[in-house]
């Protein structure tokens, strides 16, 4: 079973990777930017992943030890910048023909009417969403029904 | 001795002093020294130069018509007035036998009715009449008269023959000299004129040149009368004054309108000339002149007898001649007015038909000249029109540009202008308006200028004109003519423009005229021109009332947003300050490192977020006030430093630990505030502190330092810095950092969140310290530093 983080918040992803460790018996793979999750996605020595789980706001990319930063596409700004760089990391996803049935979790802080107008376009997707207010069993529960495992070893004690 | 044409050598001196004689006269009244030169040849005491009358007919069967005097000299007489020498008497009977006849001795001569006022008169007793052609194929006689009987003999009579052979051509080089010699001083006083007035225009250069044109004019024909008149097309239309006269205290009629009764009304009306040879012997004359002048009226006829009457001091039955001609001043076939001689003073006493032709030539030469200045007034008053109307606008603008900077324009003051400018600059506008017109098809009201209200006929008909262009419906059709109502005495013309408004006539400028003076194509175009700078004024007008209104809703907005801001943030500050005070007691007691790990990264949190809700705050209040209010206190060292240290701690909580950085807090440097005093509000400089931190975290590189140390600065000045190493602060991107809203291209792409606010406020709280904000370029070597710069 693959699962993939896609989180810039350090103390967010900490707590993600503590309950989907605690439920799931593989280490899943953390992302922190949108360039890196691209860059990933382009790599041919990762399996398929069972499911991904996307932040929606998220930094194009990380200063370099040596203080560069990676150019981002043209049409950065124009596609919605730091605002929609989840939903265009899925849609990356899919466009990869292999992995075009990866289901994807948006799990972000914004309303479901914030991403209404996403949600309606993304119909016929494999997109699933869950509000970060949500108590991780609900995080555990949707993965497991994505990766097929109804029971999951959850034990909301375990989680933060 | 002969000459070659077997004349004597004294009778050829004589003609040829006879031919000089007559060359050297410069008047028609010269004749009478050439009738002079001959009588005295021939020792006679007087001579007259008769011939037919115009209404004579001598070839007819039989014979009517009379003769005049053309020119006379008598040695003892100065003057006769006699002309009208009947068919039977010598002097007829020997035009119509084509023969000489000479009577010896009047009294007792059975041909001659010696009982006749001349005989009486003048002493004559002898005389003799040598018939010659006279132009026009007429006939006429040279008759010489001596006082004693006797008679003339007959190689006196042949040389006489001679010498009347040659009279008829000697006059008419007299006559030529004459017409030549008027015109060439006519064109050159006008030449001197014209050449005066295009220095110096002005109407009284050109009344004063047309009146001595007038004068010139009566020299030549010898007139008690000569006067011209003309129509000024620019002020008076249609209308034609006498602008000049050399018998004013006589000419009462000062203007005509063609088709008047009167002789003058009738050349004006056809554009012919009239010429009468006698109003006085006229009635034999009428039905041939009734002919030649259909419809005429003769009304002028008896003011003019009666006047000659008075002047020769003589029945009307003894006048000379008392001619009249008038004929058309015109240019091409444009109708400019008249000029009329009227009996002539001296001899010859009547005017010739010959004499219209140049009495013509003289009225184009006069008309060129009026025409010419007609022309040069009507571009002055353009000139001046464009003028007025350039400076106007100028001066709207000005006017207009004062109301808009107001908060409540004086659009009707700027109205009362424009009409001002409308009168200033088309002459005929007596009377200009703006007729505002409500949308709702409601009463409209007129703006005049001040102090100048409009007699009721006058505002109805201005009224009923911009009703007329309203109803029409077409803002952008220009100025226009506008019929008067038939109901209005005063106004003549009127000129309407529409002033559009959202595609419909909002209301009407409108001009009128008291005056003949029709509106010019100018003036048209004028009035357009200030109805669109009024229409321009109004427009801005409601531009500016909708924005002012926009402005002002949007600052209420603005206002209800600030207070929202303020509201939200005040509500979250006291749970995040709860919660971070909570957290941050916790932290001082016994805890597993576990839960103390999770407090510690919560209280980085709950950190963060109180900055957050304090930049909220801050925004709010900036935006609502323009400045951040401190509370300044004197600081301690262990305050300033704590503060720094936790703030530290809180952003190390928050930072990736991937990536890591550690934020180190130098202490040394805060030991200066042991000795000096630094004033300062230390919740604001908690925040201004975190913010700059968070900032050095956010962009540093991946294994670096945050470092943050205090000091004294070259220029006296107690510092916080906070330096590090990451993102490049290039030195044109200095001044930018602190602009509301500025984000650096890469900083974008490596942190999502931030709206460019942070440095901003922390800038605005320096102020507020009556300190600065000092952000650096980035070194070569790579740091980049940030100063918080607080006087001691």
């Amino acid at each position: 079973m693959a699962i993939w983080l896609v989180e810039d918040d350090p103390t967010q992803a900490k707590d993600i990777l503590a309950v989907l460790k605690s439920a799931f018996p593989t280490l899943p793979l953390l992302m922190k930017t949108e360039q890196e999750f691209l860059a990933v996605l382009k790599s041919t020595v990762l399996a398929r992943p069972d499911v991904v789980i996307f932040d929606v706001m998220l930094p194009w990319t990380e200063i370099a030890e040596d203080g560069t930063v990676v150019r981002a596409p043209e049409d950065y700004e124009e596609s919605g910048g730091f605002f929609r760089a989840g939903i265009r990391c899925a849609e990356a996803l899919w466009a990869n023909p292999a992995f075009s049935e990866v289901p994807a979790v948006l799990f972000t802080v914004l309303t479901n009417g914030d991403l209404a107008k996403d949600l309606k376009r993304l119909e016929g997707r494999p997109v699933h969403y869950l509000s970060k207010k949500e108590l991780p069993e609900k995080l555990i529960a949707l993965v497991g029904s994505l990766v097929g495992d109804e029971n999951p070893g959850l034990s909301a004690g375990n989680v933060r | 001795m002969a000459t070659s044409a077997g004349i004597s050598r004294p009778t050829a001196d004589k003609v040829r002093e006879l031919v000089m004689t007559a060359l050297g006269q410069t008047k028609l009244a010269g004749m009478s020294s050439v009738l002079q030169f001959i009588a005295e040849s021939f020792d006679a005491d007087g001579c007259i130069l008769w011939e037919e009358t115009p209404g004579s007919r001598l070839k007819a069967d039989p014979p009517v018509g009379e003769f005049f005097a053309v020119a006379q000299w008598f040695r003892r007489m100065p003057f006769w007035t006699t002309y009208k020498l009947d068919l039977g008497c010598v002097t007829g009977q020997a035009v119509l036998a084509g023969k000489t006849a000479s009577v010896e001795d009047a009294k007792i001569d059975p041909r001659v009715d010696f009982s006749l006022p001349f005989f009486k008169r003048t002493g004559i007793r002898s005389f003799c009449a040598i018939p010659i052609p006279c132009p026009d194929d007429r006939k006429g006689s040279l008759d010489l008269y001596r006082l004693p009987p006797g008679g003339f003999a007959p190689d006196e009579l042949d040389i006489a023959r001679r010498m009347a052979d040659l009279v008829p051509g000697l006059f008419q080089a007299i006559r030529d000299r004459v017409s030549f010699g008027v015109l060439r001083e006519l064109d050159l006083h006008l030449q001197e004129a014209e050449q005066r007035i295009a220095a110096e225009a002005g109407d009284a250069a050109v009344n004063e040149a047309l009146q001595r044109a007038c004068v010139l004019v009566g020299d030549a024909f010898r007139s008690l009368e000569t006067s011209l008149v003309l129509e000024d097309r620019l002020r008076t239309p249609n209308r034609y004054d006498v602008v000049a006269t050399t018998f004013s205290q006589h000419v009462s009629k000062k203007s005509y309108v063609a088709g008047e009764p009167g002789l003058t009304p009738w050349v004006l009306e056809h554009q012919r000339p009239v010429d009468v040879f006698d109003l006085a012997c006229f009635e034999q004359d009428r039905p041939i002149l009734d002919a030649r002048y259909p419809d005429i009226t003769w009304s002028d006829r008896d003011h003019v007898l009666d006047i000659m009457a008075k002047r020769f001091d003589l029945p009307i039955d003894d006048l000379p001649p008392v001619s009249f001609i008038c004929v058309p001043v015109t240019v091409g076939e444009r109708l400019l007015g008249a000029l009329r001689c009227c009996a002539a003073l001296r001899a010859p006493h009547y005017y010739a038909e010959r004499d219209v032709e140049l009495l013509k030539l003289l009225a184009t030469r006069i008309g060129q000249f009026w025409d010419s200045s007609q022309r040069q007034r009507e571009i002055a008053e353009k000139i001046a029109s464009l003028r007025s109307i350039t400076e106007g606008v100028s001066r709207l603008n000005r006017l207009a540009q004062t109301e808009f900077q107001g908060q409540h324009p004086n659009l009707r003051g700027v109205d009362v202008e424009a009409v001002g400018v409308l009168r200033s600059a088309v002459i005929a506008a007596d009377i200009a308006a703006v007729v505002n017109m409500s949308a709702a098809g409601g009463p409209a009201e007129a703006t005049l200028p001040p102090g100048e209200p409009l007699a009721p006929g006058d505002m109805a008909a201005v009224l009923t004109a911009a009703e007329a262009l309203r109803a029409g419906n077409n803002p952008q059709a220009g100025a226009v003519a506008v019929a008067v109502p038939a109901s209005c005495e005063r106004i003549r013309h009127m000129i309407a423009a529409p002033l559009p408004a959202d595609g419909a006539v909002d209301g009407v400028l409108v001009a009128a005229s008291a005056g003949e003076r029709e509106f010019t194509p100018l003036a048209l175009a004028v009035a357009g021109l200030v109805a669109e700078q009024i229409s321009l004024y109004h427009d801005l007008a409601r531009t500016l009332d909708g924005r002012r209104e926009a402005e002002r809703e949007r600052r209420e907005a603005a206002l209800r947003q600030v207070r929202t801001y303020q509201n939200l943030a005040h509500q979250l500050r006291s749970p995040v300050l709860a919660a971070l005070r909570k957290v941050s007691e916790e932290l001082k007691t016994n805890l597993p490192p576990l839960v103390r790990d999770q407090l510690a990264s919560i209280r980085g949190s709950l950190s963060w977020a109180s900055t957050m809700v304090w930049s909220t705050q801050m925004f709010a209040q900036l935006t609502e006030c323009g400045e951040v209010l401190a509370n300044l206190r004197p600081v301690t060292r262990m305050d300033l430093l704590a503060l720094v240290q936790t703030a530290a701690r809180d952003e190390q909580e928050r930072l990736d630990p991937d990536r890591g950085i550690d934020v180190m807090v130098s202490s040394a440097g805060f030991v200066v505030l042991e000795q000096r005093t630094v004033w300062m509000d230390l919740e604001l400089i908690e925040h201004a502190v975190s913010n700059l931190l968070d900032n050095a975290g956010k962009y540093s590189v991946p294994r670096s330092k945050v470092e943050v140390y205090a000091g004294v600065s070259k220029n006296d000045r107690f510092h916080v810095t906070f330096r590090n190493k990451g993102l490049r602060i290039l030195p044109q991107d200095v001044p930018n950092c602190v602009k509301r809203g500025w984000r650096g291209e890469q900083a974008k792409l490596v942190t999502g969140s931030g709206s460019g606010v942070g440095l901003w406020l922390v800038d605005h709280v320096m102020k507020a310290h009556n300190g600065e904000l000092l952000v650096l370029p980035t070194t070569p070597d790579g740091w980049t530093e940030v100063k918080l710069l607080f006087r001691f």
